[in-house]
């Protein structure tokens, strides 16, 4: 169970003459499961990555091939319900701020879970419980959403969608236009929630993001998945990187340096500071023994 | 995307049409469309409708894109025309025709109506044309008693008799009404689709210019028209954009009951207003910080200038109405 893309193209606009179709993804196979994945999708302006993501929640719908989410089959001329899907398969998209609309913060992040068929009372603990996850006051609650800060806006949005209880999220660009402490407030929220069981799948261009969080790095180039593997993999062939024109993280590129200059036996491949310095201290201590 | 539906109506090419100056086709246009409605002679319309064909030919403009503004009003213009010829009794009987109606037929019109509804569910883009199509056929088949079903009981007792009688004038005046409204659509798509908008803002302006005098502020006028137009096509993909969020909320656009379709649309329109005033305020901050003053006289990066041809043309148009109007005066039946 979770997502299986089969052989699918997706096209925005199919004109008469179906040979001229502009296909935006071709030909991707895909298989996300439902739990505990941690995915970083990454590729250039217009590769498709948002429009891959709204498959995976039917929003779009494939133009030939299939997608199983959790179970239903979604071809281009289903009659499957959708609301299943988008319920277990959060999209928050880039700007979720922009979609709030009630008269509270909590009457809007009770919004999904009503439209999905929870009662008033279920919606109510569920929108409180999303709040808490994401670490909103109560009293934010009561408030117009239009009052908040733009940080509070996106984890008002960001609740409306956890407060459906799905089991996969998505987030189109999360960290963008976010100071550097809500950017990384964030990003723990989402590590919390993978660690609850949930599979996160977040689209950026920020490789800093993916090489510290995410596990599995999927690179589009112009509508095709390019690469589909392990973080560790990707990092560690540069000719991959380089291929694909991906920036290197900031710590790699520091160890990198370190390794050519004094010629040291030094592992490039650490994402998170504590882990770099640990090997920095390891090699000094090699060199000074 | 956003871009098609509004600009995607002007055509780029560099015929002499495209060149004139943007006023003089506004005028021209709006002299031809008076013209058009004094004129009530088939012969004469017929005439006016070759002439402007002939002129769509040399604008460099594919016919394709005319016919497809006829696509909008297609249905109204069948029905009013279909009225015409069925109801209008002037002039000498050219054809008379019997319908007769009678139980199987209402049956059989129901049942049709049934499956049609049966299959919209079904076929989610079945078309009410083709459904129309069926039952039009239907009733020609059975007057042309392809098919005469008569077995002498109830069901196909005679209830009513309809008598269809076209007359020729009715048929002159419902083909009057088509060349008039093709003529008109014509020649309006005729001014959008070979003057950008751009051009059509600043001809307005400069032909409001007198009003500046009235203390009228045109040039914020035309401004606001302009930054208008300019925005449409932007808002679309926002709203595409806030459509798609709500719709990974569950809101399923579309199969509602009406409190719910209420909150539905307010759950679109609401952040559509917050967008929209956002970036009015954006784009007001970043016109003053660029020295936009309302008040003054600025120049335009468009220079329309107005052409000895333009000059020509004008008077010609203003020759056809002035004649058209003196002719119908005079009692001739143009």
């Amino acid at each position: 169970m979770g997502i299986n893309f089969q052989d699918v193209s997706f096209a925005y606009y199919i004109p008469r003459n179906k040979k001229k179709t502009r296909y935006q993804l071709t030909d991707v196979n895909l298989k996300i499961n439902a739990e505990n994945e941690f995915i970083g999708i990454v590729g250039h302006t217009g590769s498709g990555k948002s429009t891959l993501v709204q498959l995976m929640n039917a929003l779009n719908r494939p133009t030939l091939g299939s997608i199983e989410v959790l179970g239903i089959r979604v071809i281009r001329k289903s009659k499957t319900l959708l609301k299943p899907i988008r319920q277990n398969v959060g999209l928050v998209f880039q700007f979720p701020e922009y979609q709030l609309f009630e008269q509270t913060s909590l009457d809007d992040i009770m919004f999904g879970p009503k439209n999905f068929g929870f009662t008033k009372e279920e919606a109510k603990e569920n929108a409180l419980e999303a709040a808490r996850i994401v670490g909103l006051n109560e009293e934010l609650l009561e408030k117009n959403p239009f009052t908040l800060s733009g940080g509070e806006m996106r984890k008002v949005a960001i609740s409306g969608i956890l407060a459906s209880k799905p089991k996969i999220l998505i987030f189109d660009e999360p960290t963008v236009g976010l100071d550097p402490k809500t950017k990384t407030e964030l990003m723990n929220l989402l590590v919390d929630l993978n660690k609850m069981g949930k599979t996160i799948i977040i689209v950026t261009h920020d490789m800093e993001v993916v090489s510290r969080y995410c596990n599995r790095v999927i690179v589009l180039e112009e509508g095709k998945i390019a690469l589909d593997l392990p973080k560790e993999e990707l990092f560690s062939k540069k000719e991959l990187l380089d291929k694909y024109s991906l920036d290197y993280p900031v710590l790699m590129k520091l160890l990198q340096r370190i390794k050519d200059q004094y010629q040291v036996d030094i592992d490039v491949n650490k994402f998170t500071l504590e882990e770099a310095y640990l090997e920095i201290k390891k090699v000094l201590g090699k060199s000074h023994g | 995307m956003g871009n098609k539906i509004i600009f995607g109506r002007y055509h780029n090419s560099n015929s002499w049409f495209h060149r004139l100056d943007p006023r003089t086709k506004l005028v021209g246009i709006f002299f031809l469309m008076i013209a058009l409605f004094i004129v009530n002679n088939l012969w004469v319309l017929l005439g006016a409708f070759g002439a402007i064909l002939l002129l769509i030919l040399t604008t460099k403009t594919p016919i394709l894109s005319f016919l497809r503004s006829l696509k909008g009003i297609a249905f109204i213009l069948l029905f009013t025309v279909s009225f015409q010829i069925i109801f209008s009794r002037k002039g000498e009987m050219l054809w008379k025709g019997e319908f007769t109606l009678d139980l199987l037929r209402i049956l059989i019109v129901v049942i049709l109506l049934v499956l049609f509804i049966f299959s919209k569910r079904l076929l989610p883009k079945a078309r009410m044309m083709q459904f129309l199509v069926i039952v039009i056929g239907f009733f020609l088949l059975q007057y042309f008693k392809v098919f005469d079903l008569d077995f002498g009981n109830f069901l196909t007792k005679n209830i009513a008799t309809y008598k269809i009688k076209i007359y020729d004038g009715g048929l002159y005046t419902s083909l009057k009404i088509v060349l008039r409204v093709m003529s008109i659509l014509f020649i309006s798509s005729l001014l959008t689709l070979t003057t950008k908008p751009e051009e059509i803002t600043l001809g307005i302006e400069k032909l409001l210019s007198p009003l500046a005098k009235l203390k009228v502020n045109v040039s914020t006028f035309a401004m606001m028209i302009s930054i208008a137009l300019r925005y449409i096509p932007t808002l679309i993909v926002q709203a595409n954009k806030i459509l798609r969020s709500q719709a990974s909320r569950g809101v399923d656009f579309g199969e509602a009951k009406l409190s719910e379709k209420i909150k539905q649309i307010i759950s679109l329109l609401v952040p559509m207003f917050v967008i929209a005033y956002n970036q009015a305020e954006d784009l007001a901050n970043a016109m003053e910080a660029r020295g936009y003053v309302p008040q003054n006289k600025r120049s335009s990066i468009n220079v329309i200038k107005f052409k000895f041809i333009d000059g020509l043309i004008l008077i010609l148009i203003v020759g056809l109405l002035v004649t058209t109007i003196t002719l119908k005066a005079i009692g001739y039946a143009i």
